[in-house]
């Protein structure tokens, strides 16, 4: 795969593990 | 009395000796009562200015997670960028190439997430830049963060009802200019002072005493080292880490760098008793863990001392012990103390090849990252102890008909949902992606990953993922692991290890700080006493033993019984 785009791929997968942590701080209020 | 073990028993001694007034400093720090190191306010206020902090405003436990978060996105595209491109970058005397995206990505995580997983060989994959402003300004700010989210749940437990935890960037500020500099800095000069290079200067070349050329790495290490162990890190400067002679020279170094990687840990605990005022439960803590710790030194150094029956077969002495894979200079005894102490922690840091270890020494360094909190990481590793206690609260106040308290706060299902998912993802991260990758080697035997077949080769690929969950970074070196299915497969499983637990139990803390305050009574379940510690030690035990055991039996137990 082009380098440039494992490397987008990539920082996205990391923003999405985040996201899900910034949500679940929300979420364990309403547990 | 042998000279190896007389050293493993001066530094166990150091450590407990020292780690209590280390952790009523600390505690101080936490409170901002008067130190010996007021002399710093200046400077933490220059960096509150310039960061455009607050340091007054007082966050509740949503806004200290989402501080904690954001800043950790931050660093996160700070590595990626830099390591990406840090062949164009300065401060580059070898001319060492950018990392790959996937190489990058594992590597920008590892040490985010105070892990220092290495899939790289730190003296070639790096350059001193990224040595520098990302490996070391990672192992500080990351340590930080998790003493700071430490602090923020001392804070909760010890006010009666409150719906704010502190300030989150002062305290992570504090972590480094009060505690993990001033160390680093004592920890630092006497590595100096024995040996270990601080240079910006490229590889030397020197002849051998054989006659041959040999290229010697050198570089800023004495600046990284002692981050590396206080840090609980374990990101070696060199590839071979602490086992490499510039990195840890002699057996003083050896005893510094191992009593570097436990003392915040064990400190972190007395900190705790000091801040809540609750000493009596703090020392219970302390005392199940290191019965614990001891325990597992004993039975690694009993191991290691007595050598490989195997390696005895092929007509090998083995009065050194079982020396394949360690350092002459240091020893077995000196090697397995290590081994353990650097898995019950989150350091990762070796001075031994662990692949090399006898099986069941192997087994133990494996079950103290899977129990993860036994000391553990700086601040991350109380904290999952504080996970299992109110497991054990909520277990034990069924057993015997009592309301569910801790620190005079209702432990009820929503703090115990959240517990339970914070346990359970821990051996569900390691055993799925253990199994996954064992179903994908057993499915193509060329892929190349494995280096010792069998039983062996399960512990290989166990054992990375269990370092990956725990955020501790040693590794059995035998798995080809820089490849782009394990530098993503750990990548995740590390981001899933840190981040989630840490927003679990910080939000139990707030949530029961939160809660009407109740007074202790007669009926009240104390948490202080041998009987409940026991029976926290025992929930801790039996979580991790019904998770592991079956993957145990087939790996580092199956090698064992196989010799």
């Amino acid at each position: 795969m082009n380098t440039m785009i494992l490397c987008i791929l990539l920082c996205a997968l990391g923003v999405l593990c985040y996201w899900l942590y910034f949500k679940c701080v929300d979420w364990f209020e309403k547990i | 009395m042998n000279s190896e073990i007389s050293g493993v028993i001066l530094q166990w001694a150091a450590l407990v000796a020292l780690s209590y007034p280390l952790g009523r400093y600390i505690a101080k720090v936490y409170r901002g009562e008067r130190s010996w190191l007021d002399f710093l306010n200046p400077v933490e206020r220059w960096i509150y200015k310039i960061c455009g902090i607050d340091p007054q405003q007082e966050m509740d436990w949503k806004q200290f997670l989402k501080s904690l978060l954001a800043v950790n996105l931050f660093w996160f595209f700070w590595g990626m960028l830099l390591l990406c491109c840090q062949g164009w970058l300065p401060l580059n005397p070898d001319g060492n190439p950018g990392q790959t995206p996937d190489l990058s990505f594992n590597t920008c995580i590892s040490f985010m997430v105070n892990c220092n997983l290495q899939h790289y060989s730190g003296e070639t994959g790096l350059t001193y830049f990224t040595q520098l402003f990302v490996i070391m300004l990672f192992q500080f700010v990351t340590a930080a963060c998790g003493m700071a989210a430490m602090a923020g749940i001392m804070k909760a437990l010890g006010a009666k009802t409150t719906k704010t935890i502190g300030n989150f960037w002062v305290f992570m500020t504090r972590s480094v200019t009060r505690i993990l500099l001033p160390l680093s800095l004592a920890v630092g000069i006497l590595l100096v002072i024995n040996g270990t290079p601080m240079s910006f200067d490229g590889k030397q070349t020197i002849e051998t005493l054989e006659g041959e050329q040999q290229i010697i790495s050198q570089g800023p290490t004495a600046a990284i080292v002692p981050i590396k162990q206080l840090g609980t890190n374990g990101g070696g400067y060199f590839g071979p880490n602490s086992s490499h002679p510039l990195e840890n020279p002699n057996a003083f170094t050896n005893i510094l760098e191992c009593w570097s990687i436990l003392i915040i840990p064990m400190a972190m605990v007395w900190a705790f008793g000091c801040y809540v005022r609750r000493r009596k439960l703090s020392a219970w803590i302390f005392a199940v863990m290191l019965v614990a710790y001891t325990g597992g030194v004993a039975f690694s150094v009993s191991q290691e001392m007595n050598g490989s029956k195997q390696i005895a077969g092929m007509g090998i002495a083995q009065d050194l012990g079982s020396m394949e894979g360690k350092e002459i200079r240091l020893g077995s005894a000196a090697s397995a103390m290590w081994g353990m102490t650097t898995t019950v922690t989150s350091n990762g840091s070796v001075n031994s090849m662990h692949d090399s270890q006898t099986p069941l020494s192997g087994m133990m360094q494996m079950l103290n990252m899977q129990i993860n909190c036994w000391f553990g990481g700086v601040g991350v590793g109380w904290m999952n102890y504080f996970t299992f206690l109110i497991i054990a609260v909520f277990i034990s106040g069924l057993m015997v008909g009592r309301t569910p308290e801790f620190l005079g706060h209702k432990v009820e299902a929503r703090e115990m949902k959240i517990a339970t998912m914070v346990v359970l993802l821990h051996p569900f991260l390691i055993l799925v992606g253990t199994g996954v990758s064992a179903f994908m080697a057993s499915g193509n035997p060329n892929i190349g990953w494995l280096n010792n077949p069998s039983f062996h080769g399960l512990s290989e690929m166990l054992y990375e993922y269990t370092s990956a969950a725990a955020n501790n970074g040693s590794g059995f070196e035998g798995l080809g692991d820089n490849t782009p299915f394990w530098n993503i497969a750990t990548g995740i499983v590390l981001i899933m290890g840190r981040y989630f637990p840490i927003v679990g139990q910080v939000a139990i803390a707030g949530l029961l700080a939160n809660k009407k305050y109740i007074p202790e009574s007669a009926g009240t379940l104390r948490t202080d006493t041998g009987t409940f510690s026991l029976m926290t030690f025992a929930v801790i035990v039996i979580v991790a033993a019904l998770s592991f055991f079956p993957a145990l039996a087939l790996g580092p137990i199956s090698d064992y019984l196989s010799i």
